[in-house]
């Protein structure tokens, strides 16, 4: 196998770099570094941390500036498809209907609503907008952060 | 060589996209996840198969250019389709967000938020999503996973446990 096809596979399997280096860093979060940082900012915070390594080694693998530039694009574009599922697993509401009825094996559709309020739903959604600075709350007034 | 990659990748990329825009306009088909994976990842992954098969004989170019070139592809293809569901689905934080927007500068209260939405919107419409994709069936009044919906749940179930977190607020 040469170096060009080497540095390729390692691109393709970046995100289970990223996984592993993102499971890593939000156990040890949890049990030592106790930060309060969202979940959804985690996951950002370990995949641009991840493109310096990742690119630095692609570079020494290929040494020109176009790979860099393509090792960019594709470990971004399979870092933010990663982002995705992660986020899917937190925020999306059909993955919690289905883990609540994998929990209770049979659910009646009024016992669903019961635990799954859309006011706690909106309230946690701004929350986690204004944790990721999309919004931000003044005077009980939410307006879009623009910067 | 990545030169050529990266415009050879995002040409195909914005093809199958044009491809796919074209598609949707003619006739949307039912199970668009379903279809994306089909358009934006299996078939150019046969259609790469039967280019390698051919190079071989051929030797037309290098395999580092075609596997760079698809790998390229691939990876805008997976960004995209992993944007698709939450544009498609009027994810609720991105429809906040737009009512944020349009308030301008007078803002919006947390109550005015709250009341632009319905639980039967944020919920009943999700599970009916379910039932149409067979993860999920109607039994009386209750719902129970298929043996399709089993599969996804432990999926997500298991992949939280690997973070050590609890299941997502939805």
């Amino acid at each position: 196998m040469n170096k060009t096809t080497f540095s390729l596979l390692f691109l393709l399997f970046s995100p289970l770099i990223l996984m592993g280096f993102h499971i890593i860093f939000v156990r040890l979060n949890k049990k030592f570094f106790k930060l309060k940082i969202s979940n959804q900012n985690t996951v950002i915070f370990c995949e641009l941390i991840l493109n310096i390594p990742i690119i630095f080694i692609f570079y020494l693998l290929n040494k020109s500036f176009s790979a860099v530039t393509y090792a960019f694009f594709v470990y971004n574009s399979l870092g933010y498809a990663y982002f995705h599922f992660f986020n899917m697993s937190e925020t999306a509401r059909r993955i919690k209907i289905l883990l609540e009825i994998r929990k209770n094996k049979i659910l009646k559709i009024e016992n669903l609503t019961n635990d799954y309020q859309s006011d706690f739903m909106i309230k946690t959604r701004l929350q986690r907008l204004i944790e990721l600075k999309n919004i931000l709350l003044k005077a009980k007034f939410y307006f879009l952060q623009l910067s | 060589m990545f030169i050529l990659s990266l415009i050879l990748g995002i040409i195909s990329f914005i093809a199958v996209l044009a491809l796919h825009i074209k598609i949707w306009r003619i006739k949307k088909p039912q199970n668009e996840i379903v279809f994306l994976l089909f358009l934006f990842i299996i078939f150019p992954f046969l259609f790469l198969i039967f280019i390698f098969f051919i190079n071989i004989f051929k030797n037309f170019t290098d395999n580092n250019i075609l596997f760079s070139v698809f790998l390229l592809y691939f990876s805008l293809s997976c960004a995209y389709i992993q944007t698709y569901p939450a544009a498609r689905a009027n994810a609720p934080s991105l429809q906040i967000v737009y009512f944020i927007y349009k308030s301008g500068e007078k803002g919006l209260s947390e109550e005015e938020i709250i009341a632009k939405f319905s639980l039967n919107k944020l919920v009943y419409e999700r599970v009916e999503d379910l039932i149409k994709e067979s993860f999920i069936y109607q039994q009386d009044n209750s719902i129970l996973l298929t043996q399709k919906g089993k599969v996804l749940a432990n999926i997500f179930y298991i992949y939280r446990k690997l973070y050590g977190l609890e299941v997502g607020q939805g």
